[in-house]
């Protein structure tokens, strides 16, 4: 399509300008343009479903029931929480960002199997649309869990809605296994495994879960549509099938999903402590094995999201007690994150400001999540707003924003110009304030008894409720501004050198943005990525020049 | 194509990406290895949802394999086995580069394939036939307790199978043609292996499926 | 935020004494580690900003002693909480042994509470809970104060969960299995139950009181409930305390549409139904509409009403035909 011609020793454009036209976007197998558009796509379905929690916000402002009705409410819950969890967070952080760096970082030219990557993007947009057609065909209002039998008796295009999930799952685990391979395979010289960027740690431990969880959803939801669809009976109680069973085999998936939400978070958090501290990282081994630790343990713990549904006393005792492991692994990172900070070189710059309140919302989700794997707490607190405020500060706190962090932090390199910083670290701490204020109340009204899923409330919540949406509200408009700076940096911005930051890794050694095949030469490995203080002589990430 | 550190003297099927064919071939090869993982654990949801019913309702399951025709069972058991053995010989043959012996063993693994699929059709069709249909649509009579259940995982435990040997045959034959127009070769058969390591798999999973299913007792 | 009140109703279950202890145990535990780790945080980030001028020579990039003890001592907390609440669920799971047994039924978007050993049987809807509130009578759970209680929950449809705040108790009904779970309440008092496991369009209308009774006025409630059972059975109130009311509405103004059709003067009138047939509304049509609610839709609603078979004496479904009958016709119905 591109006439133009170029000297012939001009310099090769990048791989946002090496073609042109949607074909070479939409069939692109080029790893930056995937991760390019699953940017796009997956910050359409954030809008979307940030549009579903600000009607459910709003219309929790007062205790009774006003602006939507009871049905209604129950269905923007529904898609707010399945469009986040499946279409969102879940493919965010790897498949944005995973795809994007993981090659760079590797030094290599693309990943392991990039057709099969691009087939990962058209299978999820392919489940995002089954979704879309659930959602034209009047919504589903089961809530993301899918619990049986509301799920296999309530009327709606639930059917559509659980085979968009299934096909969802496909792309997750081709994008798992891809990017194991990738790592095994495509590392280059003198990249040894204790040489790995955290991140890519954290990819490898995301990606090992995604393709041992997720067959298990996926098996769950296909037993759900047959369910729906000709009544086998495995999850119906009128037949003597056991609606119990179906929550352990949706949490077996669903918890570990869990950590295929944080798991990037810590490595993201990881790579901008050290890089924005000027210094390598601290405990690199902890913080590489607790991500493994995380993922084997994080699979082993699902039943503790069913402490009162009825499973043995025995079995509630077990999954406590494992639970309470996985705060273990947990808490280790934080700390040596912090200790990162320790003789560093403090850069206040949006992706350390990311940091800061990474730190601040993960502990509190952490926190809370210590008061909720306590047996006897939990009986009183499952299924109320304290889970809710849980959740939202370790999957939107601890996850997403981090996500966007990152996003802050490798904007540079994606698009070759820097967004306004200043505005930048003013609107983070806006995010941080207003998500604070939209969430902390829902700890007490929580506890207090107020029961999630609750369209009317009784009116001694209403004084949090409402301060709570007073948050949200602040909070969605403080997103927008992050996207409007976003966007106007990726296109009008300062252009941004090879490494702004810099950083030790190996995707700040090409240019931004890359080019299309990454490196002009292989390069070779002699140290760890994040060698700031030069204290090996010769530990140094480096670029070779090819023999040639 | 500018500068480029792809070493030239790569064979024409090593994708530009790669170092070598060493690694394209081992990258392929752990990339089927980790999609077999994830195909026995979306199995093994199955498999626990029947040792839990199996537990809860022990009577059922007992008087439901009894319905179940061992015979036919057993037939497809050897079968799918001797499938298994002419996908072997198919990929040995390949790497001795007997081309046509390969193709030939190859179709012979789609043919035992359909052979598999027919059984099963009349497998299906007696119970059908005799009103045994899954769950709540159950008419048989013949099975005490919840043998809708038994056979709702019955039906969905060799269904899900047999859509994989489906996907299998289809696979194969493609494997066929290009190992006859030669794009799949002695030298570059890692498609041919991983192909086979599939057909085990579905060959493995019936070996889970058929005494659970049939040999209850 | 250090006093439990704020956080919790007060606890009147002597089954969960402890929780609320742990509760601000872990509280205070958190409230510290946040001050360390975001102090630490916050100390580092201004010492070590990158234009102060200090001394970073051989920053540390490991060191065993501390990550040794940041491992053990979360640990160690952890257990003594991991402990703590496990003693605690136990306790609270294993109801006391001779325990007044009251069998919890859930069904969509209302409670029933059966006694076995008393032979009363109280439900708790909206319009009933309100009409009780009216005349001053107890509502909903009715229980005796000091007297420890075993909850046997089931539900006749999906999912329910009863949550009673101020006992800091909760369990979710099953169908088709029975869950069981106790308290013993210390004071007298009404207290907020809630259902939550989310169970479609009125899940947040499931809600009802639990009423804790002195043993005395508890036993003469039993009492009048056990003579206002043998008495005539009333359509209209069966119609308010099963649940009908909260689908279906009889007022002779009712818009279309909403959970289930409305019955205002449904008798005797042609329905067209979700197969494209007609029926005609007779007491045999009602009758199966309320055993076996799904055989025969009507358009433009779904199957979800669940079955009243079993659940519903001879006598009691009579009087609850005799009542549809009666409406839109504008006279009182014989019993």
């Amino acid at each position: 399509m591109s006439t133009e011609t170029e000297a012939v020793d001009a310099p090769e454009p990048s791989y946002l300008a090496a073609t042109r036209g949607w074909k070479s976007w939409l069939f692109s197998v080029d790893h930056k343009r995937i991760a390019i558009m699953y940017l796009v796509a997956t910050t359409l379905f954030m809008i979307a479903g940030g549009v579903m929690a600000g009607l459910v916000r709003i219309e929790l402002f007062t205790a009774a029931g006003d602006l939507l009705d009871a049905d209604q409410y129950n269905r923007a819950f529904t898609l707010h929480g399945s469009i986040m969890v499946f279409l969102v967070i879940i493919p965010a952080a790897p498949a944005v960002l995973g795809n994007f760096v993981l090659p760079l970082m590797l030094g290599a030219r693309d990943v392991a199997f990039p057709k099969l990557n691009l087939a990962s993007f058209h299978i999820y947009m392919a489940g995002a649309a089954l979704l879309l057609v659930a959602m034209v065909l009047g919504s589903f209002d089961t809530g993301w869990t899918f619990y049986t039998p509301y799920s296999s008796t309530t009327v709606g295009p639930v059917a559509w809605a659980l085979t968009g999930v299934f096909i969802l799952g496909f792309s997750s685990i081709l994008t798992g296994l891809n990017f194991i391979v990738t790592i095994h395979k495509m590392r280059p010289p003198g990249m040894t495994w204790l040489r790995l960027p955290l991140m890519l740690w954290s990819i490898y431990a995301t990606s090992a879960v995604q393709i041992l969880a997720t067959p298990v959803l996926a098996i769950t939801v296909l037993l759900l549509v047959i369910e729906r669809a000709v009544g086998i009976g495995i999850f119906d109680p009128t037949l003597g099938g056991d609606p119990v069973l179906f929550q352990h085999f949706f949490w077996f998936y669903s918890h570990p999903a869990v950590y295929i939400m944080i798991l990037p978070a810590f490595g993201i958090v990881s790579e901008m402590v050290a890089v924005h501290s000027q210094r390598s990282i601290f405990g690199y081994k902890g913080i590489a094995g607790s991500s493994l630790a995380i993922a084997i343990v994080g699979s082993l713990v699902w039943g503790h999201h069913m402490f009162t549904s009825g499973q043995s006393i025995y079995s509630s005792v077990l999954f406590s007690f494992l639970t309470f492991f996985i705060a273990v692994p947990t808490a280790i990172k934080v700390f040596s994150w912090v200790a990162t900070m320790y003789k560093g070189r403090i850069q206040f710059t949006p992706p350390m400001m990311y940091v800061f309140s990474f730190l601040a919302l993960f502990m509190i989700g952490g926190l809370t999540g210590v008061v909720l794997g306590a047996l006897s707490i939990d009986v009183h607190l499952h299924d109320t707003y304290y889970v809710v405020a849980h959740f939202h500060y370790v999957m939107m706190g601890g996850a997403i924003l981090t996500y966007i962090g990152g996003l802050h932090h490798w904007w540079p390199k994606m698009f070759g110009r820097m967004y306004p910083m200043r505005l930048a670290n003013i609107t983070s701490a806006l995010v941080f304030i207003s998500f604070n204020l939209t969430f902390l109340p829902m700890f007490v009204v929580g506890s207090r008894g107020m029961p999630r899923r609750y369209y009317e409330y009784l009116a001694s919540f209403e004084s949090l409720n409402q301060i709570a949406t007073v948050g949200a509200i602040c909070l969605g408009v403080s997103l927008f501004v992050t996207l409007g700076y976003l966007i106007y940096g990726a296109i009008w911005g300062e252009p941004a050198s090879e490494n702004p930051w810099n950083a030790k890794s190996l995707e700040w050694q090409t240019a931004s943005p890359p080019i299309e095949h990454n490196f002009h030469y292989q390069p070779v490995v002699t140290g760890t990525p994040y060698d700031y203080d030069g204290a090996e002589p010769g530990q140094k990430v480096k670029v070779a020049e090819a023999s040639k | 194509m500018g500068a480029t550190h792809h070493a030239t003297d790569q064979p024409e099927w090593v994708a530009s990406f790669f170092e070598s064919a060493e690694q394209q071939r081992s990258a392929a090869s752990m990339g089927m290895w980790l999609f077999l993982a994830q195909e026995i654990l979306f199995f093994s949801g199955l498999f626990m949802a029947y040792i839990a019913y199996r537990f809860l309702y022990p009577g059922t399951w007992l008087s439901g394999a009894e319905v179940l025709n061992k015979w036919m069972g057993a037939a497809n058991t050897v079968v799918l086995l001797t499938s298994s053995l002419t996908m072997v010989l198919a990929i040995r043959d390949l790497q001795l580069n007997k081309t046509a012996s390969s193709v030939r063993w190859i179709w012979a693994t789609v043919g035992l394939a359909g052979v598999f699929l027919v059984v099963k059709a009349f497998e299906y069709a007696h119970k059908f036939h005799m009103g045994i249909f899954p769950g709540g649509h159950y008419e048989g009579g013949a099975v005490e307790g919840m043998a809708g259940i038994f056979f709702g995982i019955y039906y969905t435990a060799t269904g899900l199978h047999a859509l994989h040997v489906i996907i299998g045959m289809g696979l194969l034959g493609w494997l066929a043609v290009k190992v006859k127009n030669g794009s799949v070769t002695g030298e570059n058969d890692v498609l041919a292996e991983n192909l086979g390591l599939y057909w085990h798999l579905v060959d493995l999973v019936w070996i889970f499926l058929f005494p659970m299913l049939y040999l209850v007792k | 935020m250090f006093d439990p009140r704020f956080w919790m109703p007060e606890s009147v279950n002597a089954l969960a004494e402890g929780t609320d202890t742990l509760f601000m145990f872990i509280l205070w535990v958190s409230v510290i580690s946040m001050v360390v780790v975001c102090g630490a945080m916050i100390y580092l980030a201004v010492r070590y900003r990158a234009s102060a001028d200090v001394a970073r020579d051989n920053p540390p990039r490991d060191h065993l002693g501390l990550e040794v003890t940041w491992t053990l001592i979360p640990t160690v907390i952890l257990m003594v909480i991991f402990y703590w609440g496990t003693r605690d669920y136990v306790r609270m799971s294993i109801p006391e042994t001779d325990a007044m047994e009251v069998r919890v039924m859930g069904q969509k978007w209302f409670w029933t509470f059966d006694y076995p050993e008393q032979g009363i049987r109280l439900q708790a809807t909206e319009e009933l809970d309100a009409k009780n509130v009216k005349e001053g009578r107890p509502v909903g759970l009715v229980v005796p104060v000091d007297t420890p209680v075993r909850l046997v929950g089931s539900s006749n449809d999906v999912l329910h969960s009863v949550f009673i705040p101020s006992f800091r108790m909760k369990k979710d009904v099953v169908p088709n299995r029975y869950t069981t779970t106790g308290f013993r309440a210390t004071e007298e008092g009404v207290y907020d139950l809630f259902c939550t496991e989310y169970c479609g369009t009125k899940h947040s209308g499931m809600i009802t009181k639990v009423t804790v009774l002195s043993q005395a006025e508890f036993a003469s409630f039993v009492e009048e409930a056990q003579e206002a059972a043998e008495g005539p059975v009333d359509g209209a109130t069966l119609f308010a305390s099963s649940g009908c009311a909260g689908c279906h509405s009889v007022a002779g103004d009712a818009p279309a549409g909403g959970i289930g059709p409305a019955l205002y003067d449904v008798f005797g009138r042609e329905e067209r139904l979700t197969t494209g047939d007609t029926v005609l509304v007779d007491e045999n049509y009602l009758r199966e509409s309320i055993e076996n609610p799904v055989a025969k839709v009507v358009e433009g609603y779904g199957p979800v009403m669940p079955s009243y078979a079993g659940r519903l004496s001879e006598e009691e479904l009579t009087a609850l035909i005799v009542y549809l009958k009666g409406l839109g016709s504008d006279k009182e119905a014989p019993i």
